[in-house]
């Protein structure tokens, strides 16, 4: 049996929005083994992408505990969080948000060198060369297509060798087809690089790029469908 | 806990944030280089004017001291020398005058001791050379070159001796072989002879006495209030002849150091709100940027480092430029403003223009901080951007994202039933971030005020600073040879037919002729004898008592004037005048209002009292006039001052008293002041008159035109001030209304696409900026006019009223609104070339 | 000289002293820290640590000796590992070399018996008997591939060609077995599909998915193979008409050994398609299913352009 990379105990989030409190997260218990690539898939304001949020660290919990590979996230400050997602996470956007001043390779080796790591051009090259974007190198993120950015985000987030992405409707501003390309490459380099993956989407053909889907709907998670694939 | 070596990032980053971000940065650059460059020359000119002057006044008084008093008691000298305030005193002794030598007969230079502190301390700064030594044995003496011409004794040198006659404190005359230990030059009393202690102890003068003591004081502050000397004055007790005397180096420091502050705060604050706004707009536009940094795992500790090394790298080159282009403008620019400040170049030597590195390290540290101060808030801010905020799918404008923004937009929109909706978008977007609107205002405001506060202070240069002709007059015409000694000169220019004259030239609108005679005051025992004790006692370094019997027998002796001043005049000198004149019995010529000399006698102790004068030479005829009061009003003393009171009635009275009377001065009061026209029409009457060269006037056009010439290119400079701090304020503006154009291109699209027109947008814009324009000009009225007026009274010694300029008022608020407008229209245009509505309202979406 | 005057200097100069260790010491902490993430970096990538500084007393010289043991340590297991392995797979082509003969021995028989007149009833047994052998047979042949590609013996060699070579030979290998059931065979490409790949195991991969259409197809049914080239990728899609794969089953159907419920009667031991997947991964591509209960099922292959 794989780790346990990824654990929420009782995860819930509720926010103030006016007279009334909205139930983001309502109890999630949700876990998720290494190199596995789990799709969470739900309508809008479900919660998935606060969900995903929480295991990111980018967002703190009104209850319940977030471990990420055996790290309790609930004790950790503002500077931990970052440096555990500059080391533990990747992640990837629907709107990209790469750097703008910097070119692509310095958006990919961005995670790397500001933990102040050496780079590891062999390492970086292959990743690369694996998402198409060797003759890109110079090329700033305005200059490239939708498919492209997102192509350097999943660069990025694998180039630190984080364990976990974390891709929030990674396709979500690509036509079907460059769509369909970045998430086979996501899949491609998530294998290749051994590499945890957690996918939000709304989309179900997405969604069954997946090894596992996991639907949640007003903030609680309705069917598990762990397949228990395998390998 | 060893920190991670992970700064190259931070570098690169740096570096490429600044390349891609020019336009912010040059503003930024601009707006630091404009400071610096400000900072640096006010600190050149404060540091260049305060050495100046210090040269200056050294040069001016032969020493380095603050103040001079004369006679110094014991007492007094133990006082000086504990108070931990006084640097050095020194003491010099007047001990004789030198009358004649051997080869002149008419000499007059004083013998002087000066003490080691004074020749070694005080007196150094202001002398060039000395050759010889300080004199010890009693017989030697330490002259100048100038000094021994003047004897005629021109080409003695050391060694060398002379015979002069001098008057010791007894007033005995002594023959004295004097020796040449030393010469000296430089700046100075050069006539003198100095000479030894020996010397001075043996000369029956003491320095306790009014005529002998100077004791020189040099103050640890260079600054000191009048309030301060006062006090100062106040506790050393000064005898009723001794006298303390402040030069005009520490009351004059103040103002213009006040001021300088003044210049270097606003500098810092324009600065400052700019650097605070650009940098504060760049992070809340980016908020996405930060917010990535941070999920991509950016520590609180590198975005601090990351934007602080943007600063550090602007703000290192814009003091660079700055500190470059204030020496390049300080060369050229700082001897005129030097000059203007009031320094002549004739004593203090040209104006030479030091660069100190404490200037440099003043500027940068100045500019560093407020460079520091000013990014610290968005530092901060960009620090707590939240991570979630870069997920978000889409840009977030402004900083309150959820309920907040909703609930206020349903406020405003129930609030804003009324005007025309393109004024209330206007409204609201400048209401949407209130504090951002503030700070651009306000930074306008500042540079608009320092125009205000210059214009004013610099276009009343004249009227508080003349100072001016009895009665505000334009022009006051004196007989001058009714000041002569010798009676059988004195000749009636001002006569009736002259008078008549200049009555009749258009332009004049009154003319006060001011009549005297010669009188003499019997001596009686009650006011007589009252005036002549105070007055010995004040001014004469013989008792009374000596002369009392001369007085009684001969009045003559004591001559003295009685003043007639017209019924017109008379409001004014009930104005001068410290009690309440009766104007019925004055203009009956019943009483009388006496010139107080400045005796230390009261209205009280004198009013109610009678004066009898006497004419002068016909001391039978003899008319007493009850005191209604005293004045200090120097126009009244008339053309000689005598020891017995000065009495001023009424014209007619003084005609009737006396026969010899005669016009001593007119004053003149035109239609128009300064009408330079009626100004010419009198002078050439004067000049028409054969006696002409005995006329002297004194008038107010050449009062101003002298100021118009000291102040130089003061004007052009003053402008030049308020152009920077007003081009700061508007960069503030053009990258404020550009940024928030930018950011609201897309909602500018989406209106465009309801049907908003091209014309209705720019009415819009151009609102906006009409509000700018509107609050910055009101934070000027309020504020900016209260300040000017703080700085203005403080310089007003003449007490004009207040009143600012109109010229420049209008031309600023011209200015401003102009720039106003224009700004959103040029971005608005700029933004519109950038592709369709549909391009712009998608283009948001990308990186 | 001034007592002050000397004290300041004295205290400057071991400021001055302390500041220029403190670089150093900074200095070779980074380098310390570099060096030892190199070191590590290599030993993760099991190659050999560069041996700065062993043999110097330093605390680099005395971790990066550590690090030399411990990569020593990991080469010795990962060693055993493959022995292991190496072991398995001998084990396993054992097994099937061993079952060889018998297998074709009892084929053999199995012919002659049914060349023999049976009773009805035993000929049904003999017949189920031949189906069995043959699976067993299949089955061994599958395990023997299975464990050369899972032990990484076998290597994929990625060469330009056209793609349509390596569907061309598997289309023609299902030919009759699809003639058998009646089933419409298509394929839809145009123009060429020339990429890197391997050869073999591509055609292997491609005939596994063929091979599962034409089994999970009733007959009448119809394949479509698709070829397409994407931005990315190039798809090989093989779309039947058959009865399809339930939503919640289609992540599972590329695991091993994994069957059907309702179809273990069929032939197929459930390892075709977990051959696919791992061929379409290792040629840095990936496989995917698109498919509804009984509305057939497509399954594409994605092999990288570039």
């Amino acid at each position: 049996m794989k780790n346990q990379i990824v654990k929420t105990e009782g995860l819930k989030k509720y926010y103030r929005l006016g007279e009334n409190t909205v139930k983001a997260l309502d109890g999630v218990d949700f876990t998720v083994k290494e190199r596995e690539f789990v799709a969470i898939i739900g309508r809008s304001g479900s919660g998935k992408s606060t969900l995903l949020h929480m295991i990111g660290g980018l967002d703190t919990p009104t209850a319940g505990e977030v471990y990420v590979d055996g790290r309790k996230l609930s004790g950790m400050n503002r500077e931990q969080l970052a440096v555990f997602r500059r080391r533990k996470v990747g992640f990837i956007f629907q709107n990209y948000n790469l750097v703008p001043d910097l070119n692509v390779y310095d958006n990919v080796v961005l995670p790397v060198e500001l933990d102040g790591k050496r780079v590891d051009r062999k390492y970086v090259g292959e990743i690369l060369e694996l998402l198409q974007l060797e003759t890109k190198l110079e090329a700033l993120p305005g200059m490239l297509s939708g498919g492209q950015q997102q192509r350097v985000a999943i660069a990025r987030a694998v180039a630190a060798k984080p364990g976990i992405i974390l891709a929030d409707e990674p396709t979500g501003n690509l036509d079907t087809a460059s769509g369909h390309d970045v998430m086979g490459l996501l899949k491609v380099a998530a294998k290749q690089f051994q590499q945890t993956v957690i996918l939000i989407t709304h989309d179900r053909d997405i969604a069954q790029m997946a090894d596992r889907i996991v639907h949640i709907e007003d903030g609680r998670i309705v069917k598990a469908g762990d397949f228990h694939a395998g390998k | 806990m060893l920190a991670n070596n992970n700064r190259g990032i931070i570098r690169r980053m740096a570096k490429s944030a600044l390349k891609n971000n020019r336009g912010r940065n040059l503003i930024v650059f601009l707006a630091i280089l404009l400071s610096a460059f400000m900072l640096f020359s006010i600190f050149t000119v404060g540091i260049t004017y305060f050495k100046m002057n210090r040269i200056q006044n050294i040069r001016l008084n032969g020493g380095e001291y603050d103040a001079v008093m004369y006679g110094i008691t014991e007492e007094q000298r133990e006082k000086c020398e504990s108070d931990s305030e006084i640097k050095t005193t020194g003491t010099v002794a007047v001990s004789g005058y030198i009358e004649s030598t051997g080869n002149d007969s008419t000499v007059d230079a004083s013998c002087i001791w000066a003490d080691e502190t004074y020749w070694n301390e005080i007196m150094a700064p202001a002398r060039d050379w000395v050759k010889g030594k300080y004199p010890s044995a009693e017989n030697e003496v330490m002259m100048t070159e100038e000094g021994l011409q003047a004897a005629g004794l021109e080409g003695l040198g050391i060694g060398d001796t002379f015979t002069a006659g001098y008057r010791d404190g007894e007033g005995s005359l002594i023959t004295k072989e004097f020796t040449i230990s030393g010469l000296w030059d430089g700046y100075g009393v050069k006539s003198a002879l100095y000479v030894s202690e020996a010397f001075y102890e043996a000369s029956g003068y003491d320095i306790s006495e009014v005529r002998c003591g100077r004791y020189y004081l040099d103050f640890d502050r260079w600054i000191m209030t009048a309030d301060e000397q006062n006090a100062f004055t106040e506790s050393l007790n000064l005898g009723k002849q001794q006298a303390l005397y402040f030069t005009g180096n520490m009351g004059y420091s103040l103002p213009v150091f006040l001021g300088l502050g003044g210049l270097i705060f606003v500098t810092c604050l324009c600065a400052y709100l700019l650097i605070y706004n650009i940098m504060y707009l760049s992070v809340a536009g980016n908020v996405r940027y930060y917010g990535l940094l941070q999920t991509v795992g950016m520590t609180g500790t590198q975005i601090r480092a990351l934007l602080g090394r943007q600063m550090t790298l602007v703000g290192g080159a814009g003091i660079t430029a700055g500190i470059l282009l204030g020496s390049a403008v300080s060369f050229v620019l700082l001897p005129s403003v030097i000059r203007a400040l009031g320094i002549r170049t004739g004593t203090a030597g040209a104006v030479e223009v030091t660069f100190q590195p404490a200037v440099i390290l003043l500027t940068v540290l100045f500019v560093a901080f407020t460079v520091y101060v000013g990014s610290r808030k968005p530092v901060k801010l960009a620090v707590s951007v939240s991570p979630v905020e870069a997920a978000g799918y889409r840009p977030v404008y402004g900083g309150n994202p959820g309920g907040r923004t909703k609930a206020k937009a349903a406020k405003r929109h129930r609030r804003g039933r009324r005007g025309s909706v393109v004024f209330r978008m206007a409204l609201d977007q400048i209401r949407k971030d209130k504090k951002k609107s503030a700070v651009i205002m306000v930074s306008m405001a500042a540079g608009l005020s320092v125009f205000l506060c210059m214009s004013t202070i610099l276009e009343s240069q004249a009227a508080r600073t003349i100072v001016t002709n009895h009665m505000n007059t334009d022009l006051v015409i004196s007989n001058d040879t009714l000041k002569k000694e010798d009676p059988a000169e004195h000749k009636d220019l001002i006569t009736e037919d002259f008078l008549s004259e200049l009555t009749g030239i258009s332009g004049v609108e009154t003319v006060y002729p001011m009549i005297y005679g010669q009188i003499t005051v019997p001596w009686e025992p009650d006011f007589a004898e009252m005036w002549m004790k105070e007055f010995y006692a004040m001014w004469m370094d013989i008792p009374y008592e000596n002369e009392r019997e001369e007085y009684q027998q001969y009045p003559e002796n004591f001559g003295s004037v009685i003043v007639g001043i017209s019924r017109e005049e008379l409001p004014y000198l009930q104005e001068v005048t410290d009690m309440e004149i009766d104007t019925d019995a004055f203009l009956s010529g019943e009483t009388c209002v006496i010139y107080r000399n400045g005796l230390d006698l009261t209205s009280e102790d004198v009013v109610g009292k009678n004066v009898t004068c006497a004419e002068y030479g016909h001391s039978e005829n003899q008319r007493t006039f009850q005191i209604a009061g005293m004045t200090n009003e120097g126009y009244y003393i008339g053309p000689v001052l005598g020891f017995p009171p000065t009495v001023i009635v009424c014209a007619t009275a003084v005609e009737e008293f006396v026969s010899d009377y005669s016009v001593f001065q007119a004053g003149v009061k035109y239609t128009r002041e300064y009408d330079e026209e009626t100004e010419n029409e009198i002078l050439s009457l004067i000049q028409s008159s054969p006696d002409a060269r005995d006329f002297s006037w004194e008038s107010k056009l050449e009062s101003l035109r002298e100021v118009e010439r000291a102040q130089g290119s003061m004007p052009q400079i003053g402008a030049g001030i308020a152009l920077i701090l007003a081009l700061i304020g508007i960069l503030n503006y053009v990258n404020t209304v550009t940024g928030n154009i930018q950011s609201r291109q897309m909602e500018l699209a989406v209106l465009e696409s309801i049907g908003m027109t091209d014309r209705q947008r720019n009415r819009m814009l151009v609102t906006e900026g009409m509000i700018f324009a509107a609050g910055s000009l009101f934070i000027t009225g309020t504020v900016g006019v209260a300040v000017t007026y703080a700085v203005y009274q403080s310089m007003n010694y003449m007490l004009v009223p207040f009143e600012v300029p109109a010229g420049p008022v209008v031309g600023m608020t011209v200015f401003i609104i102009a720039v106003c407008a224009a700004v959103p229209l040029l971005a608005g245009a700029k933004m519109i070339r950038k592709g369709s509505v549909v391009e712009r309202i998608r283009g948001m979406s990308g990186a | 000289m001034d007592w002050t005057v000397i004290i300041a200097v004295c205290a400057l100069a071991a400021a001055a002293v302390q500041t220029w260790r403190m670089r150093k010491l900074k200095k070779d902490v980074y380098e310390f820290t570099n060096s030892l993430e190199r070191n590590m970096d290599a030993v993760i990538l099991g190659e050999k640590p560069e041996p700065a500084g062993e043999t110097e007393d330093s605390l680099l010289g005395r971790v990066n000796e550590k690090l030399d043991r411990t990569a020593h340590v990991l080469e010795r297991k990962e060693q055993e590992i493959r022995e292991n392995k190496e072991e398995m797979k001998e084990l396993i082509s054992d097994i099937s070399h061993q079952t060889k003969t018998p297998i074709a021995n009892q084929k053999i028989y199995l012919e002659i018996l049914k060349s023999r007149s049976l009773p009805e009833e035993e000929r049904k047994f003999v017949e189920k008997l031949e189906h069995q052998a043959d699976r067993l047979d299949f089955l061994f042949k599958s395990m023997v591939k299975m464990s050369r590609l899972e032990t990484g013996v076998i290597q994929i060699r990625k060469e330009n060609s056209d793609l349509m070579d390596a569907v061309g030979r598997a289309v023609s290998a299902v030919v009759p077995a699809a003639e058998k059931k009646k089933l419409r065979l298509s394929v839809e490409a145009d123009g060429r599909y020339v990429l890197p790949h391997d050869r073999k195991w591509t055609e292997e991969a491609v005939y596994n998915l063929l091979d599962n259409s034409v089994k999970y197809t009733e007959s009448g049914g119809s394949i479509v193979i698709r070829l397409k080239k994407g931005e990315i990728f190039t798809e090989i899609h093989v779309e039947d008409t058959g009865k399809g794969i339930a939503v919640e089953r289609q992540a599972q159907i590329f695991t091993r050994f994994y069957r059907e419920p309702e179809v273990h009667d069929k032939e197929g031991v459930g390892i075709g398609l977990y051959l696919t997947r791992k061929i379409a991964w290792l040629q840095g591509g990936y496989v995917e299913v698109r498919s509804e209960e009984g509305k057939g099922a497509d399954f594409c292959i994605f092999l990288p352009n570039g």
